[in-house]
């Protein structure tokens, strides 16, 4: 009992850690990682799927997909087309540790599975689940963009279209695209 | 595909409403509609188990309970032990918007049939999620606790044990509500 408390007041700081790629684009009130990691799952849940991704696998991913930057905050390796290697491998084996110690606190090793299954990116759901991650991104983008001068993330539009290979993902983004030009 | 994008243009709204319980008793900064959503549905993962129930569709249904206040923003029906709007009309209402926000959707229909599940609040399934979205409440309220007078935020533990009593959530309920205490001595 005192180890789910303890895992449910720290899942809360989800909703406190801002996202830091609008962070160093001064982006007034960003939002919170809880907020990003809603947008990923309600968009899991009405994407047509290709055909060996099941939903209800999907959904499960998604609300726990960023859950060890509890621990670790929300790193940023890769700018636009930009990436760097060291500080990915870091950050993975960051993040798959705080997924362990994490589920050390409940009794639910589905938990950790399907958090470490996306952070390896090895498999269709987790493959297809980064393509949701970054077009959410997009969608975040373009929001602020009403706000902010729209060339100042240039780098989040170059940066999604690196990941984006599902067929109606793409035409998900080409027709953001059309809105943003 | 417009009308999906469309969709989740509006729902992103969900992020930037703030709880309007938090904002009354003036909470610094509070939550957002989403915050609260996102670890509601952490909390289905882990206890939609005790209830027996089927984790997948409450999961659904948790996740699409509060979209239609992303156009009418955060309505509030319950204060302490109170009901302090008209249900009915708070249904029609958000019915109607329901409607509009899914028109077009693939899932339109499957997602609306959830959403009247749960307002109806017949099923088990509805009754736990209730159930879930008070005890995530009153760990929000515990935490800002820390930063506002205590006491201003004694309804919701109210209305939350209304909820919560005599279900499988009674006891981690209990638990933090002892916490509570502890921190109110202090």
């Amino acid at each position: 009992m005192k180890n789910l408390l303890k895992f449910l007041q720290l899942a809360m700081k989800l909703k406190d850690i801002k996202r830091t790629g609008w962070i160093y684009k001064n982006i007034q009130n960003p939002e919170s990682v809880a907020d990003h990691s809603f947008g990923v799952t309600l968009i899991s849940m009405i994407i047509p799927l290709p055909s060996d991704v099941r939903r209800d696998k999907l959904i499960k991913m998604a609300i726990v997909h960023d859950l060890g930057e509890v621990k670790i905050g929300d790193l940023v390796w890769e700018t636009g087309n930009y990436s760097n290697i060291k500080k990915h491998t870091d950050k993975k084996e960051k993040e798959i540790n705080a997924m362990k110690e994490l589920s050390k606190l409940l009794n639910n090793d589905e938990i950790k599975e399907l958090g470490i299954e996306f952070i390896k990116q090895e498999t269709k759901t987790a493959k297809f689940l980064k393509e949701i991650d970054k077009i959410e991104m997009i969608l975040q983008a373009l929001e602020y963009e009403k706000k902010v001068h729209p060339s100042k993330l240039d780098e989040f539009w170059e940066n999604a279209e690196k990941y984006i290979k599902d067929e109606k993902i793409k035409e998900f983004f080409i027709e953001l695209k059309k809105q943003r030009d | 595909m417009e009308k999906t994008i469309e969709f989740i243009h509006k729902i992103t709204k969900l992020k930037t409403i703030k709880r309007q319980g938090w904002v009354r008793e003036g909470v610094p900064k509070p939550e957002s509609i989403a915050d609260h959503v996102f670890r509601s549905s952490i909390m289905v993962l882990l206890f939609a188990e005790k209830f027996n129930l089927d984790v997948n569709k409450l999961l659904k249904m948790c996740l699409i309970h509060d979209l239609s206040e992303a156009i009418t923003g955060d309505l509030v029906d319950e204060r302490g032990n109170k009901i302090v709007m008209d249900k009915i009309k708070k249904y029609e209402k958000e019915l109607t918007v329901m409607e509009n926000l899914l028109e077009g959707l693939e899932e339109k229909d499957k997602i609306l049939q959830l959403w009247k599940e749960a307002e109806s609040m017949e099923s088990d399934y509805a009754k736990a999620l209730k159930k879930i979205d008070r005890l995530e409440m009153v760990f929000q309220a515990y935490e800002y606790e820390g930063l506002i007078s205590p006491k201003k935020l004694d309804e919701f533990w109210i209305n939350a044990e209304k909820h919560v009593k005599e279900s499988p959530l009674e006891d981690i309920f209990q638990k933090i509500k002892k916490n509570r205490e502890k921190l109110l001595k202090k």
